[in-house]
């Protein structure tokens, strides 16, 4: 009975698998017919020059990325897939939903269906070899996403795009000491200000922002004492859902220093944000604190509605400013033909084989968003 | 034979004592626990901060509820934080469409019944596990979370329905007055009523239960469905607590549920626990999380600290099924003698 | 060397009972040695003593002189102890080699079990023992006996010297227990220390050399079994004479109205049974195991689906769905299976008194504690439930007491029909005559029993009529008069062919 029951399940498997086999030859076979409809004529006159043949075909390109239930990454999805229908190539998405492992095997499915180029946004930078290399073997270009692709000397291994999450952090530090002034909040007695970066230590980027946040505001305030420095770390929690998290740390913050009389907070993500400033709302603090975030795709909404008084301001970027470089490059590469080491030259730093480009948000407020921000241009 | 009698009679006794042990070392622990933070920083026993607490523990609190009637009737629901999470986004589309907001609440708790009917559907007529078949309607749920809303969070500009999540009743959050007012009336159902005796006996043996008369089906779809209504209302107070609906509100909070059910000492075989318990659990839960904040523990000392509560936890159960205790004692006696 | 056992004033406490209180005998080799005692007298405790599974609070036991101290089952084992429990302590999804070899199947060099040599090795024994399955046989397709000598292979193959026998009869047929008792006495003649458990007095006359007679965890006398009697052994089991328990029975002899009636009841795998119960009848049920009587009652009781086929109680035709309806009706049954589907183990005795009840006591749903009180402690007085309180645990209690708390429930739930599926099964002599009292007793109160026991005798002497099943279908109905062993026997195992 096992017998014929595992000759069956055989069976089967091997129907399907042929059956599968012949779906992608015809999908192949039907894409080409279509490519040779529309241009047959070109085709007939460049018959033996494959190189310059690609120029005009449709590429597809997959986008290996962290997860897509965070905004960001499905803003530069869609930025991606605007890029495209604009300059002729298609967009897969792989997401890995935060494991490495899936992220691997979804390169390779993807290396294998043969598609012209890789965006990555690498789960665990630690792990950017690994990716990297499988890319390598198969001779397709990649670019990073926001997370460096480095080796463990740190050098470059691809070209990335990456959010300079030091400068990002040190923009709104900039901000808050040339602004606290004209916050309406009393910091007349330096002495009695607070200092709190709500973070995840789970993730290098969020902890680049706090640092350079820290950094500028020790510079621009240097009045406030050290020990009024507090971190509320994300990564104590132990479930995901993050602005509840933010809340439930910056909460009992609040209530343990009463002999701090105003605030000045740094969220490293939007998400914190909503969380920290709920929060200080209900410790009927909001007079008494200075927000400012990174990311700012939570803070308009919020002044939408014009609530969320304490978010003062927000370090904006934007994906599509992510999404055309990123699509710059990988063009270059697969149209004109340029080495992957070839691009980016202008942000090269010194004997780097690849070029990283680190990109820095600029800072919105409650006045001047609509401005500055994609979604109301 | 009068000499055994006699002595089965002080042994019962002695059972007897030993449970209510049980709790008054329960409330023991969580004043230990509120105790120890104090002594280390004087800011964690304030009115701010208990608050605080209340208002951690709401939306955990409510799916308590659900998680403890069904661990006792012998299933448990991973679902619950995924029907929060959609009903959370859900809300907050109702009311953004503008809907008056009780009637979007309205609407989204008669929804719930219906992801508490399918879970219910699976275990019942399909007699799949209850951990698998939770497990599988915990994802669509999110998957429905994030499909209602695309992925992005959505935020509520409704002053009224905000204030649900901020407002104070005699002082106390009103989020927190909420899961109180269900701890206590979920409570009573649970020790004082027939139904609530069925969820004892359906959970302790569900044949014998049928063959005396009770509907064991009939009692876990109920539950189920209550479980899936007080996760609506975790969800509702999630958004009008962020005044925004999030497709990732209440992510993992199904396993902090069931850690507060565990803590309160109800037992994954079925049959054993109480409401009383449960809220005790949460409680010493939330005041340890609260407290490792409070006093600046560093965050992964933070979750080894969260691990080595739930092993405390787990040892006492330990400790209460294998009877060392007794045993402990009945040396102790027989050293007397 | 002449194997022997010898325990010296050995002790153990559970929480509320004095398990064991200073036990002292010895077996020996050669012989096989029969533990008699109530439930409760402490046989289950000392076997598992002696296997390791618990230890003793005091006291010696010795294995051939050498005192002996076992911590675990598997240092019983070492030492050469096996105990053959009544629940069978086998994987069932394992082959009969893997379980015999459990703990060492033979392996290569490389640690890789070596399927071959073990099935081999296992064909030998299973030669020796003239058993008709194979090596490979998984265990779950051989029959309860079939199971059992499994374990005694395991037992032979471990080379234990004592072995222990735990109530091994309870699941098997006459023809089984015929090829056990072969094996037992074989294992006996090889010089094997042989502890025998069994309620079943015939039993022990049949098997056993030497009985030791327990009561309330003492030791009251061992008797050559050749030199004694089943009225000397019961009455120094239960402590006083109880002579003959049927004829003292106060039976019923005025029949009512017929208060229950099935016409062609049809569906799982029962065909077109009909009968009639009057008040105040102990109508009896017999067959062999599998002839469909629990299954019939579990039609009328609406805890399976009926196919086909009326139900009538007080001449109306009723709708039996499920058994809330039929309890409604004043249908009570005590299945079969008092643990898996009669008690909630866990919960107290009032909670498992008050299930079918909790209606009456309640007003709008909420329950009236204090007449759930008084009508448990109602129940138990009544039903001389042996224990301290109403709070104590179902799982605490002895099985006669257990079936006391079943039977208590009904009483409280104003019955018009009781159904008793075997409800002697497994309890002690002294909790049997009780319960056969309180059937007549309900009888006399009016109501209409239904009593099925597979103990032939008890079926005689309590019941009224009796009606014979075999293979889902009635094969014969007696009277009072016509009733006897050989012609219940012969209606339960008539052929098909008639």
């Amino acid at each position: 009975m096992k017998k014929i029951m595992s000759f069956l399940l055989c069976g089967t498997m091997a129907a399907m698998l042929a059956g599968c086999g012949g779906a992608d030859n015809g999908k192949a076979e039907e894409s080409n017919s279509s490519v040779q409809d529309s241009s047959s004529q070109v085709t007939n006159v460049q018959e033996d020059e494959d190189k310059n043949d690609k120029k005009d075909d449709k590429l597809t390109f997959e986008y290996f990325t962290l997860s897509m239930g965070i905004e960001w990454i499905q803003q530069i999805d869609e930025a991606l897939k605007e890029l495209g229908e604009e300059q002729n190539f298609e967009v897969l998405t792989g997401d890995a939903d935060y494991d490495i492992n899936e992220q691997l095997s979804q390169v390779s499915t993807g290396v294998s269906q043969g598609i012209d180029g890789a965006f990555l946004f690498v789960v665990d930078e630690g792990s950017a070899t690994a990716v990297v290399d499988k890319f390598d073997e198969a001779d397709i270009p990649v670019i990073g996403e926001t997370l460096k692709l480095q080796d463990g000397n740190g050098d470059n291994v691809a070209p990335y795009v990456e959010l300079d999450a030091e400068s990002v952090g040190g923009e709104c530090g900039k901000w808050v000491c040339e602004n606290y002034e004209s916050c309406g909040v009393d910091m007349s007695d330096l002495s009695k200000v607070g200092v709190l970066n709500i973070t995840s230590s789970k993730y290098q980027s969020d902890l680049g922002r706090a640092n350079g946040f820290i950094t500028e505001v020790q510079a621009g305030l240097p009045d406030i004492p050290e020990s009024n420095y507090y971190e509320a770390d994300i990564a104590s929690e132990t479930n995901d859902d993050e602005s509840q998290n933010a809340y439930n740390l910056v909460s009992p913050l609040l209530a343990a220093h009463p002999e701090i009389e105003s605030w000045i907070m740094i969220a490293t993500t939007d998400h914190f944000g909503v969380g920290a400033c709920r929060a200080v709302e209900a410790a009927g603090m909001e007079d008494q604190t200075i927000l400012v975030s990174c990311g700012g795709e939570f803070a308009v909404k919020e002044w939408d509605n014009e609530s969320a008084k304490c978010w003062k301001a927000a370090c904006y970027y934007d994906a599509m400013d992510f999404a055309k470089i990123m699509v710059e490059g990988m063009l270059q590469i697969c149209r004109e033909g340029k080495d992957a080491s070839e691009i980016y030259d202008e942000y090269r730093n010194g004997d780097e084989t690849y070029a990283a480009v680190g990109i820095t948000g600029s800072m919105i407020t409650t006045e001047d968003y609509k401005e500055h921000v994609r979604a109301y241009q | 034979m009068d000499n055994n009698v006699n002595a089965v009679k002080k042994d019962g006794k002695k059972k007897n004592n030993f449970k209510s042990n049980e709790m008054i070392m329960m409330v023991f622990v969580l004043v230990l626990v509120i105790l120890i933070f104090t002594v280390l920083n004087k800011n964690y026993f304030t009115y701010a901060n208990m608050s605080n607490i209340l208002m951690a523990a709401s939306t955990i609190g409510l799916l308590a509820i659900g998680e403890t009637f069904l661990i006792i009737a012998g299933h448990v629901d991973l679902s619950c934080a995924n029907i929060a999470a959609m009903s959370a986004v859900i809300t907050a589309i109702l009311i953004n469409g503008g809907m008056s907001w009780p009637l979007a609440i309205v609407l989204v708790a008669a929804g719930s019944t219906i992801a508490g009917l399918l879970n219910s559907c699976l275990v019942n007529v399909f007699e799949l596990q209850p951990f698998i078949a939770t497990l599988a309607t915990s994802n669509v749920f999110m998957g429905v979370a994030y499909l209602a809303c695309s992925g992005k969070s959505l935020p509520v500009g409704d002053k009224g329905f905000n204030a649900i999540g901020s407002m104070r009743i005699l002082g106390i959050p009103f989020p927190a007055v909420l899961m109180v007012v269900c701890f206590v009336i979920f409570g009573f159902i649970l020790a004082r009523t027939i139904f609530g005796r069925s969820v004892y006996m359906v959970g302790g043996n569900a044949e014998a239960a049928r063959l005396a008369g009770l509907n064991p089906k009939m009692v876990s779809t109920i539950l189920y469905v209550i479980s899936a209504v007080l996760a609506a209302f975790a969800g509702v107070l999630m958004t009008a607590k962020m005044h925004s609906g999030q497709p990732s509100a209440g992510s993992g909070a199904e396993f902090d549920a069931i850690t507060a059910a565990i803590l309160g000492g109800v037992a994954f075989t079925g049959g054993t626990g109480n409401l009383a318990g449960c809220f005790i659990g949460l409680l010493i839960m939330q005041c340890f999380n609260n407290g490792l904040t409070v006093i600046n523990v560093s965050s992964f000392w933070q979750i080894v600290a969260k691990g080595l509560l739930l092993i405390v936890a787990l040892l006492l159960d330990f400790i209460r099924r294998k009877k060392v205790f007794r045993k402990f004692l009945e040396i102790l006696k027989a050293k007397e003698n | 060397m002449e194997n022997y056992v010898e325990f010296k004033n050995i002790r153990k406490a559970f929480v509320g009972v004095q398990a064991l209180d200073g036990i002292s005998f010895r077996a020996d080799g050669g012989e096989i040695c029969a533990l008699l005692g109530e439930n409760g007298a402490g046989k289950s405790t000392l076997l598992k003593i002696l296997s390791g599974a618990h230890q003793a609070d005091s006291g010696e036991y010795f294995i051939n002189g050498r005192e002996m101290k076992f911590h675990s089952p598997m240092e019983a084992i070492q030492a050469g102890v096996s105990v053959i429990y009544q629940e069978r302590q086998l994987v069932s999804e394992l082959s009969v080699t893997e379980n015999v070899f459990m703990e060492d199947l033979y392996c290569n060099r490389a640690g890789i079990v070596d399927f071959k040599r073990s099935h081999e090795e296992m064909q030998r024994i299973i030669e020796l023992f003239h058993m008709p399955f194979s090596p490979q046989t998984k265990v779950k397709k051989l029959s309860a006996a079939y199971q059992q000598m499994v374990e005694i292979m395991k037992a032979y193959r471990r080379k234990s010297q004592v072995i222990a026998f735990d109530e091994p009869t309870a699941p098997l047929t006459d023809a089984e227990i015929d090829i056990l008792f072969g094996l037992i006495q074989r294992l006996r003649d090889s010089g094997k220390v042989i502890l025998y458990v069994s309620h079943r007095l015939k039993e022990l006359f049949r098997l056993t050399d030497k009985i030791i007679i327990l009561k309330d965890g003492r030791f009251v006398e061992d008797v050559r079994t050749a030199n004694t009697s089943e009225g000397y052994l019961v009455s120094k089991m239960v402590g006083r004479n109880v002579g003959d328990t049927f004829s003292a029975l106060k039976r019923n002899d005025q029949m009512g109205d017929v208060v229950l009636e099935a016409r062609n009841l049809r569906g799982n795998g029962i065909h077109n049974v009909s009968f009639q119960l009057h008040r105040g009848e102990v109508l009896g049920f017999a067959g062999l195991v599998g002839a469909g009587r629990s299954e019939t009652m579990q039609l009328l009781f609406g805890g399976d689906k009926v196919k086909s086929g009326e139900i009538y109680i007080d001449g109306r035709l009723k709708k039996i769905r499920n058994p809330k309806d039929a309890i409604e009706e004043g249908i009570g049954l005590c299945p079969e299976d008092r643990k898996e589907q009669g008690l909630v183990l866990g919960r107290s005795i009032r909670n498992n008194l008050t299930i079918p009840i909790l209606n009456k006591i309640s007003r709008r749903g909420i329950i009236d504690r204090k007449r759930e009180r008084k009508l448990s402690k109602e129940a138990v007085a009544a039903y001389r439930i042996k224990t301290p309180s109403i709070e104590k645990i179902a799982m605490e209690l002895s099985g006669g007491n257990q079936q006391k708390i079943i039977l208590g429930r009904w009483m409280l739930a104003d019955l018009k029909v009781l159904i008793l599926d075997e409800p002697t099964k497994g309890i002690d002599v002294g909790a049997k005559a009780e319960i056969y009292q309180m059937v007549c007793d309900l009888a006399r109160e009016g109501l209409g029993v239904i009593f099925i026991s597979s103990e032939l005798q008890e079926v005689i002497n309590i019941c009224d009529k009796v009606i014979v099943m075999r293979d889902g279908t009635v094969t014969g109905c007696l009277d009072r008069k016509e009733m006897s062993e050989e012609g219940i026997l012969s209606l339960a195992m008539q052929e098909n062919g008639e």
